[in-house]
């Protein structure tokens, strides 16, 4: 049957403009969809990078925010000594964080935007294994390390430079890469210096741990509970955090489903009016392949194929269009601590196939009800059209 | 095996339009013998390419029954039709109902996507066929880029490849200048009479009858005695 799909695929390139516009208007459903979805993706991968599941945070009952937690010293003492908690040479692996927001301007202008600035001790890099700072030195004093996903899009981010927040002026003196994690957004400083400035004596906003197995967690609760000091704090997976963070992700990919349904449904009549147009002028065609004995099953899969054949080049060229977004960097709010969380656009092999996909499907949707008509005419009527 | 290749036996043919019955062909009974060269002649609305339509299975009468090679036609599902007419007939058509987009050759090939044959076995009947009609050296071309009498032959070549027991002739002339209506006839009448073909042809052209071993007028549906 090569010959037959030849015929539809010449009939293409016969019917050259056509063909291309109704190509052109899946390709930017296609586009559209890949874009979207890439967007989400990428907010939803910093969270996926961020979930260590050996690691877990622990903050105040109530909050699912490290913004509005706080733990007193007196309770974070405590919490270093639950047994299920690992230790090292260096004593239990408690990072003890302090979380504060402060309002910075983008590179290129316009109003400040909110960042987050965390306090440290050397434990945070023992917990947070993937963070590596660009020679290796940490912050003391008045430094500061800041994430490589913010540091390009701020003034006075870059290495030896000074910037001024809280009370004094902070010099910036490294770089961290964290592997694409949520800390790449945020800027790091010494966790006394903070306090110090941000004047909130010793306690923290959050304890990081790390675990020996995820299953943990649970006894880690329980140990929490039995104390009075730290029955107000909870534990959970780093994972489950992030994942409540990236909210936003989960409704632009509904929206953006919706969307992509929206305009399917655009270019899927596009495609039909093409199809019963090229059906029409291919009646007599149709009736002498009728005639020379082809069953209507296959002027049905002919035509089928045919309209399935634009939307497949549709959703190769939205691919390709789409697909120079791949890997461009940009912010978002965050709404839980309505700061600043730098992605980028991911492209995944998935999205392209679920593109190219989407493509076929609406062209062989909109070419279904004609090519049914083309099928379902009879010879003699099909014989007898101009 | 029998010498009548076709028999219409009391066939009638009618169409409804808006309620009011229109009769095209009214009882109507006629053999045709193997190796036939027969032309149906009448005035326009009597009838004749109905006649030819239900011969070639690609219309059902209304009433009575079309034999061909012993086998009754008439009745037969659309699939079992297609199957019979992609065997059994070849039908050439007045505006030659070439395919655009495809070439002289290609479109010869055609009906033979309806059989078994490999490509090679395909290849074969394809340029014997463009050989008995003399455009072996066309088989390259598209349709648009071949003259009338040239596309009619290839048409001829896409009937003929198959090596059908019936060939079918709507009007083959009607479309085409004197000299190239000629080399159509007598094309036809070489595969009658060199290769044995039974021929039915529909026309309006006395000329293009006379190349036919008999003819048949019909009028109002009903044969009438050949004037000649």
């Amino acid at each position: 049957m090569g010959l037959i799909l030849k015929y539809n695929i010449r009939n293409l390139f016969v019917r050259r403009v056509s063909t291309l516009m109704t190509l052109a208007g899946i390709a930017m459903v296609v586009a559209v969809f890949l874009v979207l979805m890439a967007l989400a993706q990428g907010i939803l991968s910093i969270g996926e990078v961020t979930g260590d599941p050996n690691q877990a945070i622990i903050l105040q009952k109530g909050t699912n925010a490290e913004t509005s937690s706080g733990i007193r010293d007196e309770a974070a003492d405590q919490v270093e000594n639950i047994a299920a908690i690992p230790r090292d040479a260096a004593g239990p692996v408690v990072s003890r964080d302090l979380f504060i927001v402060i309002m910075l301007t983008r590179i290129g202008g316009g109003s400040p935007v909110n960042v987050v600035v965390r306090g440290v001790t050397p434990r945070a890099f023992d917990v947070h294994a993937e963070v590596r700072v660009d020679g290796g030195r940490r912050p003391k004093g008045n430094e500061i390390v800041v994430g490589r996903a913010i540091a390009s899009r701020f003034e006075k981010l870059g290495v030896g430079d000074k910037v001024r927040f809280g009370r004094r002026d902070w010099t910036v003196v490294g770089h961290f890469d964290a592997g694409g994690a949520s800390w790449e957004s945020e800027i790091w400083a010494d966790l006394t210096e903070l306090q110090a400035d941000a004047r909130r004596g010793n306690s923290v906003s959050s304890l990081y741990v790390r675990l020996n197995r995820p299953e943990d967690l649970g006894t880690i609760n329980d140990a929490l509970a039995a104390v009075s000091d730290t029955k107000e704090l909870k534990a959970m997976s780093v994972r489950d955090y992030f994942a409540g963070q990236t909210g936003t992700a989960r409704a632009l990919q509904v929206v953006g489903g919706f969307i992509t349904f929206l305009l399917s449904l655009g270019a899927g009549l596009g495609a039909m009016n093409t199809m019963y147009a090229a059906i029409g002028n291919r009646a007599r065609e149709i009736g002498t392949l009728r005639a020379l004995g082809f069953g209507r099953f296959v002027i049905l899969a002919s035509f089928l194929f045919e309209s399935a054949l634009i939307g497949l080049a549709g959703g190769l060229l939205g691919c390709l269009i789409a697909l120079p977004v791949n890997g461009l960097q940009t912010g978002t709010m965050n709404w839980v601590s309505f700061s600043e969380s730098a992605f980028r656009f991911q492209i995944t092999p998935l999205m392209l196939a679920f593109g190219l996909a989407i493509g076929g499907f609406v062209g062989a949707l909109g070419g279904f009800l004609p090519a049914l008509a083309a099928a379902r005419r009879p010879i003699l009527a099909s014989l007898r059209a101009t | 095996m029998s010498d009548v290749l076709v028999e219409v036996a009391g066939v009638t043919k009618e169409y409804r339009r808006d309620d009011q019955a229109i009769t095209v062909l009214e009882q109507l009974s006629l053999t045709i013998p193997r190796g036939d060269f027969l032309a149906l002649m009448g005035p326009s609305g009597s009838g004749k390419t109905t006649l030819l339509n239900l011969l070639a299975g690609i219309d059902q009468p209304t009433a009575g029954r079309i034999t061909v090679d012993n086998k009754v036609i008439t009745g037969l599902g659309e699939g079992a039709l297609a199957k019979w007419r992609s065997r059994t007939t070849g039908f050439i058509f007045q505006l030659y109902n070439l395919i655009p987009v495809l070439t002289a050759y290609e479109n010869v090939e055609l009906p033979l996507l309806l059989t078994s044959l490999s490509r090679a076995e395909r290849r074969q009947h394809v340029m014997h066929a463009l050989d008995i009609v003399g455009l072996a050296d066309r088989a390259k071309h598209f349709p648009r880029q071949l003259s009338g009498g040239q596309e009619q032959r290839v048409s001829i070549a896409r009937a003929i490849v198959v090596d059908p027991l019936l060939l079918l002739a709507d009007e083959p002339t009607g479309d085409l200048d004197a000299k190239s209506a000629e080399e159509i006839l007598t094309l036809l009448q070489r595969l009658n009479r060199e290769f044995r073909k039974t021929i039915v042809m529909v026309t309006h052209d006395p000329k293009a009858a006379a190349r036919a071993s008999r003819t048949l007028h019909l009028e109002k549906g009903k044969l009438v005695e050949a004037a000649a």
